[in-house]
């Protein structure tokens, strides 16, 4: 049972920042996942954390003891391998009491934890096959049996899932959470798949290229994003440039190319980068858009031409455009599309988030 | 300083572009010209070559708008710059000749010269500046950032560091310490005489001397004389041998050598890697058969089959008719013949493994854009193939410089290894040595490194990245048609009866089937030779001291590979390319350097008069000196194949062992080893027969000693090529032993194992 500090650590290669001066705990048994795009620094974050690679600065500490300069082999994490990393010349007991016999455990009680790792895993009766007789699912769960067997302190995943194909990804990361909430480890998970890690996580911290631009639950990241950059990682939205008209408590009115559009910003944001005159960002989530206003509530309104329309199952994706910019909308699946012609949708005030704008967006809708 | 300033001058001034290299060298030429009738001296031709590269070099970034540091990056082949940079230091081995085809050379070598200069100049600015403002710019973030490096202590991996360290100071102390001490050697100058104290006299005298630069040769190369009444076409002079002097000669045969081996493999590994045709894996087999290294005994059956009287003259003049003439080898051409017979395996298996892991696709897509045959060949197939080619043909570049096997044999003296192998035994035992070994390992040395680079860098700028490698996997094999099929086995069968040509004879001399002198006596088939040097005393105990001293060396060379195999494949230091490059070096140094070097190296210092010291025969044993040598020498292989395993085998498995609780050690000895097993034992095997059949070492220190039954076998086989009939038995089972024992060692490697028997590659 470990808490895991983070003080300032960054690490450069050569003109590369790979991870900027990040700062964040990690509680007693929590599931922390870092999120981001390919290269941003979260594969370093977690090498650094299992002593793979040294930081340039900052410091790394588990409960209270320092471990920034410690090897790998001193640091009690065990670490699951996107491709798992199993050893071809040692069958499946072998590759699992390894780290048993590392620690000089008596025979019997390693032959005891590995047939208890072995059910966990619900790998029963694989003990004496080599990995390479395995289908993928089974070499991951090995290889997750090897990191928990030997009790370690924290439990590090990188990308576990990203070798698998569809459907067993979505089996596998149930039974990873299953199995991390019944031995109550504290466990950090790299990804990028922003489904996994929504799904599996307690907190999420999201990264692009080195900084951390939120830490928070879930719920929190994905409908009160800090800044344009998560806003957009995160899901799928419309991004609108926009310059601010009036600001009413955390009530914004800005002027974009789609009229008038009222939002809500964050506390902090007001009257600092969020005031008269300064540009801004109006996010809108495509599943915001409804097509009848309720009493009580304060609208905006759209009136968009329908250039395409996409029947996808559960709800139907349309593409509306009006004044040369085009929205993404999601609809009931019952609801009737007439192509080509104007349509009304209407989107609440409060689930319009207005951020301060940044240069170099990666734009994403 | 962009690649616009190149696009701009390929398409759009490629005229007045033409016109500024026409007045450049217009004018050099004018100048060469103006010499020779007298007009101009000799000094003011070469400041009119020199201006005219300057010329050619600022004012092309006028017209064209090519910076000078472009046109060294794109256009600059490196090697033709070291050539001509050669021929303008050196110049002399041209102005014998003493014809004005050489000044014009060299002037135009001048004004090339020139021109890659200032361009290399300006790219060495241009880096420079880029490689500060880099370092500016990452001290800035660390500036930004308040950082300060870690201390070394706390981030280095000690194993890793005690894995490059000893390799280094192995390499450094027994590799690089001895041939610097020829290349300073080289540069003393004589005490007394004309030259004293002149440091460049031997090298002059290297390239000036006729003995060694010849401008008209001796002899005829091809001469065809009628001998009771039969024609024969004499190679390498009838009566008198051909001779270009010492260092003509050499280059001569390296080049023809390489060529022809070259083209041969070329023709072999297409037909193999391409073809599908019945009877492929009996070629597969056979094409084993001129690979096996067969020292002295090959120059003997090459010699025997190939003269007036010999098999191979009489059945193809008397019996197939294919030739006009018998063919009798001497010289030379001997020399050359033996090379091209014993080097092609190794350019056909460098070729063939780079064809066989061209991806398939790209053939296809190339296919599908309309390309065919030769065409498809020429502008897809060969440029894939380049790094294939080059490799084996630097290796066999540096192997024909070296070989002393066929000079020996073939008795001909004017060559660069047989004069260093010569003057060396002279030297052997007395106080002074002849600072002329040394000059003549040093220029060996300059032409083998010369080669290396030439055909290295050629390959080097061109490194085509592969993205999948399907080759092995889906062979893109044809069916040729009937006369497809006819074609491709006479081309098979004549190459590989032509290069399997010593083995077969050495086989057949073994048994009594074939005479010494060429002649065939099937009926005096024995066995008795063969029995003779597994059984007799004084034959045998060479056959254990090689055994024996191969097999330390062996030991010695895992206790350098492994680690530094280790060590370069998983720490990302740069310091590690260093290591890469001094284990992988010994493959460009000839043999002879490293003999000479050695000489020197343990006639001195700690080691005079020691069990090391060659010029103390009483108390010399070349156990010693050459466990070490053939450990050094023979290292790359063995590294080669280790690297290739530890490639093969992902960090992530060592990483996870560590994480699990491993140290570095412990996870050496439970995950590394055991994951690069084969590839050990594949080194092991390949080590212990490239050490036992070494040459170049073994038969100058090697024999030495006052004791000569501690020589090494390949000590004992030159002793006998040079004697009698009965020698020529023993030599020929003694090769025929040596056959058997690579033959098992290629089993065990490609069956027992699986693992590729293409071990010599770059």
């Amino acid at each position: 049972m470990t808490r895991v500090r983070i003080e300032g650590i960054t690490k450069i290669y050569g003109p590369v920042i790979a991870v900027d001066n990040m700062t964040l705990e990690i509680e007693d048994g929590e599931f922390f996942t870092f999120l981001g795009p390919s290269g941003c620094g979260k594969t370093t974050t977690l090498r650094l954390i299992a002593g793979f690679e040294f930081s340039d600065k900052g410091r790394i500490f588990f409960d209270d003891k320092e471990v920034t300069f410690l090897k790998p082999y001193e640091r009690n994490t065990a670490m699951v391998f996107q491709n798992y990393a199993l050893w071809p010349h040692m069958t499946v007991f072998d590759n699992i009491a390894y780290g048993l016999k590392l620690r000089k455990v008596p025979r019997e009680e390693i032959t005891r934890k590995v047939k208890q790792v072995l059910e966990l895993t619900r790998l029963e009766g694989m003990e004496n096959r080599y990995p390479t007789q395995l289908s993928g699912g089974q070499q991951q769960r090995v290889a997750l049996a090897r990191a928990l067997v030997v009790e370690p302190s924290i439990l590090l995943l990188d990308e576990p899932l990203s070798n698998l194909d569809a459907k067993l990804r979505v089996g596998m990361r149930e039974e990873i959470k299953r199995i991390q909430k019944e031995l109550g480890i504290t466990t950090i998970y790299v990804t990028h798949d922003q489904e996994e890690a929504l799904t599996m996580s307690d907190r999420i911290a999201v990264m692009n290229k080195g900084k951390v631009h939120q830490v928070g639950t879930p719920y929190e990241i994905y409908a009160r994003p800090r800044d344009l950059f998560v806003a957009t990682f995160l899901g799928r939205s419309n991004l609108l440039k926009g310059t601010v008209k009036s600001v009413d408590g955390s009530k914004v009115e800005v002027e974009t190319s789609l009229g008038r559009i009222t939002g809500f910003t964050h506390r902090d944001y007001i009257d600092m980068k969020v005031k008269e005159g300064s540009t801004v960002g109006v996010i809108i989530r495509p599943e915001s858009f409804i097509l009848e206003q309720k009493r009580n509530k304060e609208y905006n309104k759209f009136t968009v031409n329908i250039i395409l329309s996409m029947f996808a199952g559960n709800r139907i994706e349309v593409r509306g455009v009006y004044n040369d910019t085009e929205l993404l909308i999601y609809l009931p699946s019952n609801a009737e599309i007439p192509v080509d012609k104007p349509l009304d949708v209407y989107v609440e005030r409060s689930e319009i988030l207005i951020l301060p704008w940044e240069k170099g967006l990666l734009h994403q809708s | 300083m962009t690649v616009e300033g190149i696009a701009g001058g390929s398409n759009g001034v490629s005229s007045s572009r033409m016109l500024l290299y026409g007045i450049s060298y217009g004018a050099t030429i004018l100048a060469g010209f103006l010499y020779i009738y007298g007009l101009i001296s000799y000094e003011i031709s070469l400041v009119i070559a020199l201006l005219a590269g300057l010329y050619l070099s600022l004012y092309r970034y006028n017209i064209a708008g090519t910076r000078p540091a472009d046109y060294y990056r794109f256009e600059v082949n490196n090697q033709v710059y070291l050539v001509s940079l050669l021929i303008v230091v050196i110049g002399i081995p041209l102005r014998v000749y003493g014809s004005g085809v050489a000044y014009f050379i060299e002037l135009i070598s001048l004004a090339y010269a020139t021109d890659a200069t200032i361009g290399l100049i300006d790219y060495s600015i241009v880096s420079l500046r880029n490689y500060y403002m880099r370092r500016r710019h990452e001290k800035s973030i660390w500036k930004e950032y308040d950082l300060r490096p870690v201390p070394w202590i706390k981030r280095i991996d000690k194993l890793i560091a005690l894995f490059a360290t000893y390799p280094l100071i192995m390499m450094t102390v027994f590799l690089l310490v001895p041939v610097a001490i020829v290349v300073l050697n080289a540069f003393t100058p004589p005490t007394i005489g004309p030259g004293a104290g002149d440091h460049l006299y031997w090298l002059k005298e290297v390239f000036t001397d006729p003995i060694y630069v010849r401008a008209k040769p001796v002899g005829k190369f091809i001469e065809t004389r009628i001998v009771d009444g039969i024609p024969v076409l004499y190679l390498g002079g009838a009566r008198v041998t051909y001779n270009h002097g010492i260092l003509i000669n050499s280059l001569l045969v390296a080049i023809t050598v390489t060529i022809s081996a070259t083209l041969l493999g070329l023709l072999m590994a297409f037909i193999m890697a391409r073809y599908k045709f019945p009877g492929k894996s009996l070629f597969r087999i056979l094409v084993l058969v001129p690979m096996f290294i067969i020292p002295f005994a090959n120059a003997l059956a090459v010699k025997a089959i190939f003269s007036y009287d010999g098999i191979g003259s009489v059945i193809m003049h008397d019996y197939l008719r294919i030739l006009p003439w018998r063919i009798n080898l001497s010289g030379l051409a001997g020399v050359m013949f033996l090379q091209v017979m014993a080097y092609m395996p190794i350019a056909y298996l460098n070729i063939f493994s780079s064809l066989a892991n061209i991806d398939p696709n790209l053939e296809e897509q190339a296919e599908n854009l309309g390309a065919k045959g030769f065409k498809l060949f020429r502008t897809v197939t060969l440029p894939l193939a380049l790094p294939g080619i080059a490799a084996g043909a630097i290796l066999v570049f540096i192997f024909s410089l070296e070989d002393l096997a066929g000079p020996i044999v073939f008795e001909e003296r004017n060559l660069i290894s047989y004069q260093i192998y010569d003057k060396l035994l002279v030297s052997a035992g007395k106080p002074t040595i002849l600072p002329e070994i040394s000059t003549l390992a040093l220029v060996m040395l300059m032409f083998a490194i010369l080669g290396y680079a030439i055909i290295r860098s050629y390959v080097s700028l061109k490194q085509y990245a592969m993205l999948s490698k399907g080759g092995r996997r889906h062979p893109r094999e044809r069916r040729p048609g009937a006369v497809g099929l006819a074609l491709i086995y006479i081309v098979l069968l004549s190459v590989l009866a032509f290069a399997s040509t010593p083995q077969v004879g050495t086989i057949l001399i073994t048994f009594g089937i074939l005479q010494p002198d060429g002649k065939l006596t099937l009926s005096q088939f024995t066995l008795q030779h063969i029995e003779r040097v597994l059984t007799a005393p004084d034959v045998n105990i060479y056959i254990r001291n090689s055994i024996v001293y191969a097999s330390l060396a062996l030991a010695l060379m895992l206790t350098i590979a492994i680690p530094a195999a280790y060590a370069v494949s998983r720490s990302k230091s740069k310091l590690m390319n260093i290591l890469d490059a001094l284990v992988t070096l010994p493959i460009a140094i000839p043999g002879l350097v490293i003999a000479v070097g050695l000489f020197f190296f343990y006639s001195r210092g700690i080691f005079r008069g020691t069990v090391f010291d060659p010029t103390s025969p009483e108390t010399y044993n070349p156990m010693y000196v050459l466990v070490l040598a053939y450990g050094i020498r023979k290292i790359p292989f063995v590294a080669r194949s280790l690297f290739a395993g530890l490639q093969q085998t992902h960090v992530s498995l060592e990483e996870a062992a560590m994480n699990l609780g491993a140290s570095r050690s412990k996870v050496l000895v439970s995950i590394v080893i055991p994951l690069i097993l084969l590839n050990i034992l594949s080194g092991v095997l390949l080590g212990f027969i490239y050490a036992s059949t070494e040459v170049s070492v073994s038969i100058t220190l090697g024999g030495m000693s006052a004791d000569n039954t501690k020589a090494p076998l390949t000590w004992f086989m030159k002793q006998t090529s040079l004697a009698s009939v009965q020698a020529s038995f023993d030599l020929a089972s003694l090769g025929f032993v040596l056959i058997i024992i690579q033959l098992i060692a290629v089993v065990v490697i490609v069956l027992g194992l699986r693992q590729s028997y293409a071990f010599i590659s770059l």
